[in-house]
């Protein structure tokens, strides 16, 4: 009788201290009182009535970022919550739902959790095991890099305004793909996509301009005609994971910039100017799919050869039209 | 009636020594700016605080120029009166006459061609156009006369002797040397100058103003840029030619865009006024009394 009141009493003052335990069926039940014999003795620690019939607040309700699995999750198993320390009795806490299922995205959950007139709410993704793998097409633009391009064009306006006309368009050719699954990551404990790409996009650019050329000794100026082009082509070559979650798109290909004199003057039996450049497209690291790498041009030359003096004098030459030490 | 013979003599002196001081081989010294349009790179000299220096033989009269219907020259400079005369005449015979044995082929082939016709025309009006000698330079074997015509601007003749006689020559060539000494005689850059650009102190990326400037004596171009050594320019503007919508001469005006700035933000920019074009920056167009600052937004 004695050992037994004295677990009775301990069971009492547990419950007190530490508070209750979150049980599997979502609703928290708060056990009855259990009454105390009137034999039980004086020595046994006194409750303060008046504190445990305050209840005890919840402060905190977490959720794990993402839960894997393939059956319902009862939200009381995974759920951390937290009580302040104004009471000690503690309320019953209801989760709503109080499962869940898994879905094939990385949409969170929302659950509530309730105790008295406190709601608190959290999010959780929970995927499947053996979530379903997706085929997308992987959206991409070159806009950036067309809007690059134009302002490297317009650069070479040499001081004057440049007549330009551009062809092609900012949207890409081919099919650039990627089996998307879903899981949960141990580093952050959230759920990711793991993307494999496959395929590529291939973007065909070209801008014609006009400018003036100076340096030829028996002309004012020529005009000569400079084309603008730019081939680049994007894959993904490493497929998104936990540690690399956005993809790295590898942008490959070439950008050149040159022409030739539009027409032959007079007292020229022939005019063979090249303008040419080294014209380039910065391929190095990732591209990001709000950004653009750079087009650099720091070198634009004229070379050829002219024939004046109608046809009796000839002149082989080349010269920088501009020379960039740094890249711009 | 001594008196008169006297003079006579007198004069014939003063004219034969005049002929004589047009032929005078001498050393002459061309120093270039290295950011003229053009300009090939040339390891035979240095390029000395942005200026290729050329120590040549031959005669220039930059500043003073020979007019074709002017005097009767003396020889090289006379073979550019025979060709006026011969053009003129439309004489072909005497016209291929002028060539050596080795450019014979090329001159019966233009004049006989179907090209004949445009190109004693063209030589006509160059020759009506104040033809002018600027310079002759020893090179190989001959002499490189430069004229120029306010139509057609600079042009080159290839002279050597043949047989004891003056005749004009085919000529291939890829030599830095007489590529940019042809360019000095078709721009004869003189120095720049400031100029009082009326800008205004910021302006939006997107926007542009209109500016009228009075260009100082002796330009015909605006040049504005900024950035360093070797990068392009900005803005060209030349009098009645590109960019310029005012036809008084003198007097430009153009439209300065926020986006010849290329970018938003604080602009230090120059400002120069020059007698010839320039298409890439160079330090001797850095100077201070050029600067300029804007804000684009």
């Amino acid at each position: 009788m004695k050992r037994s009141l004295i677990v009775i009493m301990i069971l009492l003052i547990s419950r007190c201290s530490f508070g209750q335990s979150v049980m599997p069926n979502a609703t928290v039940p708060i056990p009855l009182p259990v009454p105390i014999p009137p034999t039980s003795k004086p020595n046994v620690p006194k409750v303060d009535k008046k504190e445990c019939t305050a209840d005890a607040k919840l402060i905190a309700f977490i959720l794990p970022c993402c839960i894997s699995s393939d059956t319902p999750v009862n939200v009381a198993n995974i759920a951390t919550i937290a009580f302040d320390n104004t009471g000690c009795k503690k309320p019953m806490v209801i989760f709503t739902p109080a499962f869940i299922e898994a879905i094939d995205s990385l949409e969170k959950q929302k659950i509530t959790a309730s105790a008295g007139d406190i709601r608190l709410t959290s999010l959780v993704s929970v995927i499947k095991k053996n979530p379903v793998t997706i085929t997308k097409s992987a959206p991409f633009s070159f806009e950036n890099e067309a809007e690059q391009f134009k302002a490297l064009l317009a650069s070479l306006k040499n001081g004057a305004v440049p007549i330009c006309e551009n062809t092609g368009n900012t949207l890409p050719t081919g099919d650039l793909r990627y089996q998307s699954s879903t899981s949960c990551c141990e580093k952050d404990g959230c759920a990711i996509d793991h993307k494999l790409f496959s395929g590529a996009y291939t973007w065909d650019y070209s801008m014609t301009c006009q400018m003036p050329v100076y340096g030829i000794p028996f002309l004012k100026a020529v005009v000569a005609v400079i084309i603008g082009d730019a081939t680049l082509h994007v894959t993904v070559n490493e497929p998104t994971d936990c540690v690399n979650q956005e993809p790295c798109y590898a942008v490959t290909g070439k950008a050149g910039v040159g022409g030739k004199t539009k027409f032959i003057p007079k007292g020229m039996i022939a005019s063979d100017i090249n303008i040419s450049s080294d014209a380039a497209y910065d391929t190095s690291g990732c591209r990001t799919i709000n950004t653009a790498q750079k087009f650099h041009c720091n070198q634009l030359k004229a070379s050829g050869k002219i024939t004046d003096g109608w046809g009796l004098i000839s002149h082989t030459f080349h010269y920088n039209i501009y020379s960039r030490k740094d890249n711009q | 009636m001594r008196q008169m013979l006297l003079y006579g003599l007198m004069l014939l002196s003063v004219v034969t020594n005049a002929q004589e001081n047009y032929f005078k081989l001498k050393a002459v010294d061309i120093d270039i700016p290295a950011f003229l349009p053009g300009i090939m790179y040339d390891s035979s000299t240095a390029i000395i605080d942005d200026t290729l220096h050329y120590k040549l033989k031959g005669q220039s009269f930059v500043g003073a120029p020979i007019y074709i219907d002017s005097l009767t020259l003396p020889y090289p400079w006379k073979m550019i009166n025979e060709m006026v005369a011969a053009y003129k005449q439309k004489d072909k015979k005497r016209i291929a006459a002028l060539y050596n044995t080795t450019s014979q082929q090329l001159i019966t082939d233009v004049l006989n061609g179907e090209l004949s016709t445009e190109m004693i025309d063209y030589v006509n009006a160059a020759s009506a156009a104040n033809l002018r000698i600027l310079a002759g330079i020893s090179y190989k074997n001959g002499f490189m006369i430069y004229t120029k015509d306010d139509v057609n601007g600079l042009h080159e003749n290839f002279v050597v002797i043949e047989n004891g006689t003056y005749k004009f020559s085919a000529l291939e060539d890829s030599s830095a040397i007489i590529w940019n000494t042809a360019l000095y005689f078709k721009f004869e850059p003189d120095s720049i100058r400031p100029v009082d650009v009326p800008f205004i102190d910021s302006m939006h990326i997107n926007n542009s103003k209109t500016i009228d400037i009075t260009l100082p004596e002796g330009t015909s171009w605006l040049a504005l840029y900024e950035g360093e050594s070797g990068e392009p320019i900005n803005l060209l503007v030349e009098d009645n030619g590109i960019n310029d919508y005012n036809p008084d001469p003198g007097k430009i005006s153009f439209d300065l865009g926020g986006k010849v700035f290329v970018n938003t933000g604080h602009h230090t920019f120059y400002a120069a006024a020059l007698n010839y074009p320039v298409q890439s920056i160079n330090r001797k167009l850095l100077l201070p009394k050029l600067k300029k600052e804007i804000i684009v937004y």
